[in-house]
């Protein structure tokens, strides 16, 4: 058998579509299609033949929507169906290039699984990955290729080609399916969804399904721009509408020939057919397209990175947002070892708002679990933030777990000259794609010259073209040493990073604060350095964006290399921040005066003021303790605030604000509280959302107002196992746990948590909330007390735990 | 022909239901709230990305039960609803998963905001669909007909169950990227699913209708007949 390849002299053709084909054949709705392979493998092979016959080189297998979770229920297997499918193509293969003399091929169909990955859905990365594993595993000894298609969400796509590399080497095809607006489904448009498949090292992509094909020829030309693999559109005849409760598509055959012979001439290596094609489709495509000359891809140069929704083309220095990373920050390792998982998406969003295209994460600690946590901490971090990532680690087995639960294509920082790293991490890089940046040293240390550090690049950069990584996805970060010991630092980095670019032609990284190591006004020498870095040719920068001098000189050394047309960018950004007038009198904010007699700080809360409270704060702790603002302004100012919202004459958002308004308060007080030994302030409460349910908006209002009250709130987020609550109430040794739930099907997870709880954690009282929630409810599942509204909570909490 | 369209434009938010969904029963909240609602909508119209699909089916009556796309509904309340009706709509609509993102980011730093985005994208998904069904309606005039009000798995005696067969029916996961979990919740989180009863001109009105047709009493959101426009 003649090993298929997507890379090839002339135009693949595939088929056109399967269900429209059973349903002339008269499948019924409701009926599952893969298991026709099972009970009329005839008429799926008929199917596939008059697709041959029609010209197409490769069929797809009827094992689109096949997966364990479609055939619950149904008696069947994941394996017999598969296989049954592949044997029908296979069978249709080797009839019809008998007839004719022709090489057919099989592709195993992989669709997507119909439920949705989390944290939008509940289904988990890795189970994803499994169900396709069981498709794959079953049916590509049949096969000559497998073919992934119809996808909307990167992560998903991931999943599918990550199954398919752990379990067979057979060559990938993946096409995904854009919406009018040429994007997937989590926003990702057409540069993204080279990055994240050539990343993956598929042997061909395309698009197919989706959108009015009619309209996607902008798409396909942005995907011919950037890919440097063949480019395959399998796409629908037209658009469906409704005729006599039948799904009619609108495009005729000839039409979709002259359709697709126009996008051919685009540059594209394979054509075929998806929803509404017929073999009278294949067949008019096949005969539009003799005679036109084809075109294998070309290489393309661009540095691409991507997440689930956003794109990167290095093109001016790209700003890596440093914030997530525990190196020398107290404020990072307590958020680490406490599992503070909100603390790394709100420096994800700062850092997004103050200007970072890229967010560093690390979190390197020797008394954690790094590979659980990195995973942990890149999924948090994605599900607020859509910006690319760079994963940071010095173990190889972190930076695997990293670049597994990124969602698009990363940069991996880093390798060095040292032969194990290139030896463990070049083959990661090579299987899940990525930007790999390389250190200029070795184990002799970190080269004086600046001729050494180019000798160390070289030797990266040849590991790295060994294994099949190319030089537009390499960095090297020449590394900068401390000017106070070197007088010569400066000057090596920026003769070593004209050496890199000039000679070696790949890209340049650099982390600019070890320049000003031990030296006053750090911020100063960090920023001189970075505008001359910049002017060398630096195209990576690792900062920080809250770095309001960096952020500016970045503007102003872009606008000074030309790089900015018109000053538009520099204008936009920098536009009223003239440093020459005197800074406005700090009294131009002044807080909303308070009624005689009302204190400040009280005034604020009740009316949610939040930057009125925070400075009140500081104003009342001149002349009071912190346990004093605590008890005596804030708690009976949210007391106040409750009641008024019991009786309904407050209503939510203004009891939010006023938390907001409160906590924001506290925070300023935090700082100064007597710590007790385990810092647990009034006590620790767990807080989570049961497993199966997705709604935390009762969960988070709770825990807001707990901790306003001086609790400290170990919140676990939504979709919570079972397992998961009692490991965290075990670990806290707290004795109040809260769960919520919204949905009458979820009440049944809660009583399994608190079976779980009772055995594991006797003395530990549950409360229970959420819209469905009943005192019957409550009372059948066996928890201690019922959370009405969310004040009741906060009472519940003070009376058993003390406070 | 009508299309079986999909994307749709962000909608022109009607505050009262905002309000409404924010617990104001009624009534209007001051000119802070207003402006932080105003900034939420404006926050809610870059992240959503409506998406709406819907399709005509036969409704076969037996016994008093009625199937639609090859299963049966379950609950007294929806066939009460599609009394009469020979045909159905199923509707499935979305405002997507960056609207999910957006409430995860506005949970981290205020609770306030996490609470009027809720209510608004509730408003919002509900006025996309209610502009599809007018616009429906006016098609549907020509030939006597109109539509019954939408009727959602979840509620009155209408069981989640209903979910799974009413998204596969639509090949709303495909076309739509709208799904449901093993405990039935629709994902993303801001989503609706629906049949909408096609029936003779002049016959849309049925017995219980709005939260008349609901068990939960003691919901914060009913809307009782005496209530005041304002």
């Amino acid at each position: 058998m003649i090993t298929f390849s997507f890379d090839r002299e002339d135009y693949l053709f595939l088929d056109g579509g399967m269900g429209t084909q059973l349903q002339a054949a008269g499948i019924q709705s409701g009926e599952i299609p893969e298991l026709r392979s099972l009970t009329t493998p005839e008429l799926v092979q008929r199917i596939h033949e008059e697709y041959l016959r029609a010209g197409a080189d490769m069929v797809y297998a009827n094992t689109f929507g096949l997966n364990r979770l479609k055939l619950e229920g149904s008696g069947y297997s994941v394996q017999e169906v598969a296989a049954a499918s592949a044997q029908a193509a296979r069978a249709a293969c080797g009839k019809v290039s008998a007839e004719t003399g022709r090489a057919c091929y099989v592709a195993l169909d992989i669709g997507p699984t119909g439920r949705l990955l989390k944290p939008v859905g509940d289904l988990a990365f890795e189970t994803c990955v499994d169900i396709y594993r069981e498709v794959i595993q079953a049916a590509a000894p049949l096969c000559d290729a497998i073919a992934i298609e119809t996808m909307t969400d990167p992560y998903e796509m991931k999943a599918a080609i990550l199954a398919a590399k752990e379990c067979c080497g057979l060559p990938i095809l993946a096409t995904v399916a854009v919406d009018e607006s040429g994007r997937m489904l989590s926003g990702l448009e057409a540069e993204g969804v080279v990055a994240l498949l050539e990343g993956l090292r598929v042997s061909a992509l395309g698009l197919n399904c989706g959108a009015d094909p009619r309209v996607l020829k902008p798409t396909i030309q942005r995907l011919l721009a950037a890919a440097s693999l063949p480019v395959v559109l399998k796409l629908n005849a037209g658009i469906p509408h409704q005729a006599e409760g039948k799904t009619v598509f609108d495009m005729q055959p000839l039409a979709f020939g002259e359709m697709m012979k126009e996008y051919a001439a685009l540059g594209v290596q394979g054509l075929g057919g998806c929803c509404g094609t017929t073999p009278q489709h294949i067949a008019a495509l096949k005969s539009a397209m003799e005679g036109v000359p084809f075109h294998k891809p070309t290489e393309k140069q661009d540095t691409l990175l991507c997440s689930f929704g956003q794109w990167l083309k290095v093109e001016n220095p790209v700003l890596i947002g440093e914030r997530i990373n525990p190196t020398g920050k107290k404020a990072m390792q307590q958020a680490l070892r406490g599992r503070d998982f909100n603390w790394m998406r709100r420096q994800a969003i700062t850092q997004e708002e103050q200007g970072a295209h890229m967010l560093d994460v690390n979190v390197g600690l020797p008394d954690i679990d790094e590979k659980g946590m990195m995973a942990d901490v890149v999924r948090a971090v994605q599900e607020v933030c859509a910006l690319p990532l760079q994963i940071d680690a010095s173990k190889p087995e972190v930076l695997e777990s990293g670049l597994r639960a990124v969602n698009g294509k990363a940069m991996v920082n880093s390798v060095s000259g040292k032969e194990d790293m290139l030896r463990d991490v070049l083959p990661l890089v090579a299987k899940y794609g990525g930007v790999i940046a390389g250190l200029t040293l070795d184990d002799q240390g970190i080269p004086d010259t600046a001729e050494g550090r180019l000798q160390i690049a070289e030797k990266i950069v040849d590991a790295c073209l060994a294994h099949g990584i190319p030089k537009k996805d390499i960095v090297i970060d020449p590394l900068c040493m401390t000017i106070s010991a070197d007088s010569q630092a400066a000057n090596t980095t920026l003769k070593a990073l004209r050496l890199i670019k000039e000679k070696l032609g790949v890209k340049t990284m650099l982390g600019v604060s070890n320049i000003s190591f031990g030296l006053p006004n750090r911020q100063m020498v960090n920023t001189a350095f970075f505008t001359l870095a910049l002017k060398a040719g630096l195209d990576f920068a690792i900062i920080n964006p809250g770095s309001d001098l960096m952020m500016s000189a970045y503007d102003a050394t872009l606008l000074l290399n030309g790089r900015d047309e018109g000053a538009r960018r520099y204008i936009q950004r920098q536009s009223g921040r003239d440093i020459t007038v005197a800074p406005a009198a700090p009294a131009a904010n002044a807080p909303a005066a308070s009624p005689a007699g009302e204190h400040p700080l009280r005034y604020a809360v009740l009316k949610g003021l939040k930057e009125d409270a925070v400075a009140a704060t500081r104003d009342a702790l001149t002349s009071m303790d912190a346990m004093g603002v605590i008890n005596d302004i804030l708690i009976p100012a949210l007391n106040d605030v409750g009641d008024d919202f019991a009786r309904g004459t407050l209503f939510l958002p203004q009891l939010m604000m006023s938390a907001d308004a409160s906590a924001a308060a506290f925070e300023v007080v935090r700082g100064l509280l007597p710590t007790s030994s385990d810092g647990q302030g009034k006590g620790t409460v767990v807080v989570a959302t049961v497993k199966g349910d997705i709604h935390d908006i009762g969960k988070n209002i709770v825990r807001v107002l707990l901790e306003n009250y001086g609790f400290r709130v170990v919140d676990l987020g939504k979709d919570v196992d079972h397992d998961q609550v009692v490991a965290a109430c075990l670990r806290e040794n707290c004795r109040l746990v809260g769960l919520s739930a919204l949905m009458t099907t979820t009440v049944d997870s809660m009583n399994e948590t608190i079976l779980l709880l009772r055995k594991a954690c006797p003395q530990t009282k549950v409360m229970v909330g959420g819209a469905v929630l009943t005192k019957e409810y409550a009372d059948m599942i066996g928890a201690d007390f019922y959370a009405k509204g969310a004040m009741d909570s906060v009472h519940y909490a003070q009376e058993i735990l003390g406070a | 022909m009508p299309k079986v369209g999909y994307a749709r434009p962000f909608p022109q938010v009607p505050l009262k239901e905002v309000y409404r969904y924010m617990g104001y029963k009624g009534r209007t909240p001051g000119r802070d709230i207003q402006s932080r609602v105003e900034a939420v909508i404006e926050k809610l119209r870059g992240a959503a990305q409506p998406r709406l699909l819907y399709q005509r089916f036969p409704l076969v009556w037996q016994e008093g039960n009625a199937q639609a796309a090859d299963f049966a509904l379950q609950g007294q309340d929806v066939l009460n609803n599609l009394r009469g009706c020979r045909e159905v709509y199923l509707i499935a609509a979305t405002l997507g998963s960056g609207v999910d993102r957006l409430i995860t980011r506005l949970a981290l730093d205020s609770s306030a905001d996490m609470v009027i985005l809720q209510a608004a994208a509730a408003a919002a998904l509900e006025e996309v669909l209610d502009q599809e069904e007018q616009a429906v309606k006016e098609r549907l005039r020509p030939q006597g007909l109109s539509l019954k009000p939408r009727f959602s798995p979840g509620y009155g005696d209408m069981p989640l169950s209903m979910q799974p067969r009413l998204l596969s029916a639509l090949s709303a996961p495909r076309l739509l990227g709208l799904s449901v979990t093993d405990s039935l919740m629709l994902t993303p989180q801001k989503s609706v699913t629906a049949f909408a009863g096609i029936c003779p001109l002049g016959e849309e009105r049925v017995t219980k209708r709005g939260c008349g047709a609901c068990a939960k009493e003691d919901c914060a959101l009913r809307q009782d007949k005496q209530q005041e426009e304002v």
